[in-house]
């Protein structure tokens, strides 16, 4: 037996990796969000100090924005999605590669520089505007609803496309074909056989693009205006010393609740929708010339409406003054010389980069590891895919509301970035989890058995057998990481030390104070940055597939 | 009257041609087996029917109309697939009324018919279910009867048993069988079981990289193999090459690398050294001891080298004096003592009726 063989000698070593990361994600995660579900129960129930009686119709005011919002958001991200992954996948659109290689620059993009980019073009003085205005169309204020619906749509299409173009590849042509056979018209088998088989996929892609929204804070931030949305509150109480320091917690608390709820939900209905397919008959593609051409100009049209902001964003990060005018009057570096000029942010970014990736990566493996060997601990992975759910605002929140008065050593968590590496390690440990977990599904478990009955230590056998076959998957999770930590700016926002800034709180921070050709500058050395990281560590991915064939 | 029509049926995919030039006529309500190796071309033939891929050159008659530029939602097939293809969304009654919804049949006779056609494939009392609680054999069933309710003129059949269990395989098998008979319905279909081919249909057409080697009723198939490749493929035989050594009006003896052996055709088909193929199926051999054996004709000296028991018939293979190998079976009439016979090692006498072997000059290769 296996088993008896992994309590050997060797286990002591492992077991001390398996030991080290729980404890981790214990004190970074688990305690403080046990901890802030608890302070905002005694806050609330606190009879000596009650909430104002206007509170709750405030908190619901605040909650239906908050759904409202993400559900305009899911409905039109999804609209626009749906659409063109079955032009992609069904009708064999032109230049896919290329349509889907362009989008990933609002995948690489943090939230908050989508927002930035569409006041760029949509904004009071945006281009879209002027010329709207010039063929007489009053373009409303995007300042509020509007544009937050706009940001987070532009900016949650590529995921959604690429989840939902996934799910459409699973769709075996047998069953297709059969309803063709029956005389059904295509249109009629997209919509009755097509889109209900993969059901999961949509509301795996709404259930994304909802939380995304509940949690979203640079839109609001930058973009929100006087819409007011819970994430949004929690940070300006949390800021603010006018704001009332109960209102973090509880609003925290609720949107723990509303993020588990959604997500019990969803994966419930995921259950009930999901069938298997257990035969690899390929997919259905049809052949129609009109649908192709309407397709292609489709996607491309979305492409670069998609693209125009990030273009404006480059173009802005040259400008000397950019009002009123079709292109900016005058162009200089300056703005560079000024971004490149603050080392700090640049620096900060990089430090995290280098500590936050390497701890993401290493827990990934330990608890993808531990999940595939030790079936007993997989309800441990709740907890590491919580931050999964949990907006970062609350992440930042319940680790200040925890660690705030704790020192090491003299140092003060919540003052030096350590209680910062540690949240934004928390909030990215599942992104970086999921695909080192589906590496290690991939593997065989009768490989390590075997090195082990050849005498190998279980720690010995991981290295040797395993580690060698999940460095692809680890490349491809890094890659990921970076990206996710280099746009992480909810929970940066909420526990950054004082003084101490990166490329992200930089660009929303000069956004704020209207340097907008400054952030700009900024926002494009952040795009470049996540944009190299992103191709070196594709590169080395790719060469590690090849290399295992 | 014929129903299907191929007629000259080419398809390539890039330099490499599928389906090579077949023409097949097919009668109404015949079930009609395509029978060959995997990438023989036999599902690529049968997705042309249904309208699945586009005939290279080459025309598709059904029912007297030509109809390669119909789509296949207008051809009127009928279609059950190797993966049953059932909608995994819908319960098994919609399933069923997925092709009467198309044509907007009014409700209460979508009923009727859908009972009755569940009824024909034993699942009453299951439509509600959805096709994950279903075994393979009902999903399969779920998908007859899908296929049917539409009376379609053709029915195809692509693998339709080849994810089932032996036991379910035979059963369903059955079940088609008298199904398509009880509706007197035309049908192909696709295997590369040559079993359940020859138990299934009614003419069979065995086909090898895009050609059809030979058509024809099972037994035809069987027992008048038109080249080497049928004779090996259908049923298991013993396939030696040679030459005739020399010839007489109903005999004639072949040389096989220096093994002569009689056979009884004569110059009625062959001339004198001709090259030839011979098929010796392994229940005519008779393996005897050597002690109670007189010379005759195709007797040869031999030793066992395998042998495998397998409940009502023994296999083995016996090596002959000059290294030739020939796979042998027989039936345990005696019980027990038959099974004892012999024993690996043993020196033995082979014994070939020159009227069980099978002969022909058309050489196909293995």
């Amino acid at each position: 037996m296996p088993s008896l063989v992994r309590r050997a000698d060797n286990s002591v070593s492992i077991r001390s990796f398996f030991t080290f990361a729980i404890v981790f994600v214990s004190l970074f995660l688990a305690y403080p969000v046990i901890n802030l579900l608890a302070s905002s129960a005694s806050v609330l129930f606190n009879t000596q100090k009650p909430m104002p009686p206007d509170f709750f119709p405030y908190m619901l005011k605040v909650t239906l924005n908050t759904l409202y919002l993400a559900f305009l958001t899911t409905v039109c991200s999804l609209g626009i999605a749906t659409p063109l992954a079955l032009f992609i996948v069904k009708f064999r659109v032109r230049h896919v590669g290329l349509w889907l290689g362009l989008l990933t620059v609002p995948l690489i993009t943090p939230a908050f520089i989508s927002s930035f980019s569409v006041i760029i073009i949509l904004g009071r003085t945006g281009i879209i505007t002027k010329l709207l205005k010039m063929v007489g169309i009053p373009f409303p204020s995007i300042y509020g609803l509007l544009g937050l619906v706009i940001t987070q749509t532009l900016h949650t299409i590529p995921y959604s496309l690429l989840l939902l173009v996934a799910g459409l590849k699973t769709v075996p042509r047998h069953i297709e074909e059969a309803a063709q056979s029956m005389g059904a018209p295509v249109p009629r088998i997209l919509r009755g056989i097509v889109l209900p088989y993969i059901a999961p996929h949509i509301l795996m892609a709404a259930l994304m693009v909802f939380l995304t929204s509940i949690g979203d804070i640079g839109a609001p931030l930058i973009i929100g205006g006087n819409y007011k949305v819970i994430s949004m509150e929690i940070y300006t109480n949390f800021v603010s010393y006018l704001g009332d320091e109960r209102i973090p917690l509880i609003f925290s608390a609720w949107l723990i609740l509303l993020s588990s709820l959604l997500m019990i939900g969803a994966n419930k209905l995921m259950r009930l929708t999901n069938v298997r397919h257990k035969f690899r008959v390929g997919i259905m593609e049809y052949d129609s010339r009109p649908v192709r051409i309407y397709g292609t100009v489709m996607l491309m049209v979305i492409v670069v409406l998609m693209l125009l902001p990030y273009l404006a964003i480059v173009i802005q990060s040259f400008a000397v003054r950019w009002n009123n005018s079709w292109l900016p009057p005058a162009y200089t570096l300056e703005n560079y010389r000024k971004a490149l000029g603050d080392h700090t942010a640049v620096f900060s970014t990089l430090l995290l980069l280098c500590t936050v990736t390497p701890i993401t990566i290493f827990l990934g493996i330990i608890f993808g590891y531990m999940y595939s060997t030790r079936p007993r601990m997989r309800w441990f992975s709740y907890i590491t895919l919580l931050p999964f759910i949990l907006p970062g605002v609350v992440i930042g929140v319940s680790l200040i509301q925890s660690y705030s008065t704790v020192k090491i050593f003299g140092l003060s968590l919540s003052g030096s970035i350590l209680l910062l590496i540690a949240s934004i390690s928390m909030r990215r440990l599942p992104v970086v989890l999921k695909p080192i977990e589906a590496g290690f599904a991939k593997i065989d478990p009768g490989q390590e058995e075997a090195a082990v009955s050849l005498g190998a230590g279980e720690f010995k056998a991981f290295i040797t057998v395993i580690f060698p076959q999940i460095k692809a998957t680890m490349y491809s999770a890094i890659v990921i990481g970076l990206i996710k930590v280099v746009t992480e700016l909810s929970s940066t926002l909420i526990i950054y030390p004082p003084g101490w800034r990166n490329m992200s709180l930089y660009v929303a921070y000069y956004v704020n104070e209207g340097f907008i050709s400054q952030a700009a500058a900024m926002a494009v050395l952040l795009i470049i940055m996540v944009g190299i990281g992103t191709v070196v560590s594709n590169t080395l991915s790719r060469k590690e597939q090849q290399h295992h064939g | 009257m014929v129903d299907i029509s191929i007629r000259n049926l080419v398809k390539k995919f890039g330099s490499s041609t599928v389906v090579n030039d077949i023409s097949i006529d097919i009668e109404k309500g015949q079930m009609v087996a395509l029978l060959g190796p995997s990438g023989c071309g036999k599902t690529t033939l049968l997705r042309m029917i249904a309208g699945f891929e586009q005939p290279t050159s080459g025309d598709i008659i059904l029912k007297g109309q030509r109809v390669n530029d119909i789509p296949p939602q207008k051809r009127n097939v009928g279609i059950v697939f190797q993966d049953y293809a059932v909608f995994p969304t819908m319960t098994v009654f919609d399933n069923v009324a997925y092709g009467l919804k198309i044509k907007k049949i009014p409700k209460d006779q979508i009923f009727n018919e859908v009972m009755h056609y569940l009824s024909l494939v034993g699942l009453i009392g299951l439509e509600k279910r959805m096709p994950s609680q279903l075994s393979g054999g009902q999903q399969q069933r779920v998908a007859l009867a899908r296929a049917l309710i539409t009376k379609p003129d053709v029915l195809l059949l692509d693998e339709p048993l080849s994810n089932l269990d032996a036991a379910l395989r035979l059963k369903i098998r059955k079940e088609i069988r008298k199904i398509q008979k009880q509706l007197s319905i035309t049908a192909v279909f696709v295997t590369h079981d040559q079993e359940e081919a020859m138990s299934i249909a009614d003419q069979v057409f065995v086909m090898r990289n895009g050609f059809v080697m030979q058509g024809g009723m099972p037994y035809e198939i069987y027992a008048k193999p038109g080249n080497d490749f049928v004779a090996n493929f259908i049923g298991r035989s013993n396939i030696l090459y040679g030459k005739t050594l020399s010839l007489d009006a109903h005999s004639a003896l072949v040389d096989t690398k220096g093994l002569k052996i009689q056979i009884a055709c004569g110059t009625e088909k062959f001339s004198v050294g001709q090259d030839v193929w011979i098929s010796i199926r392994p229940q005519y051999l008779r393996i005897r001891g050597r002690a109670n054996t007189t010379p005759a004709a195709n007797t040869f000296a031999a030793m066992i080298t395998y042998l495998e028991y397998l409940g009502t018939f023994t296999k083995g293979e016996v090596r002959l004096a000059d290294g030739i190998e020939l796979e042998f079976e027989f039936y345990h009439v005696d019980g027990a003592s038959d099974v004892a016979r012999f024993a690996v090692g043993d020196e033995v006498v082979v014994e070939i009726d020159p009227a069980s072997v099978i002969s022909g000059n058309t050489m196909k290769g293995l």
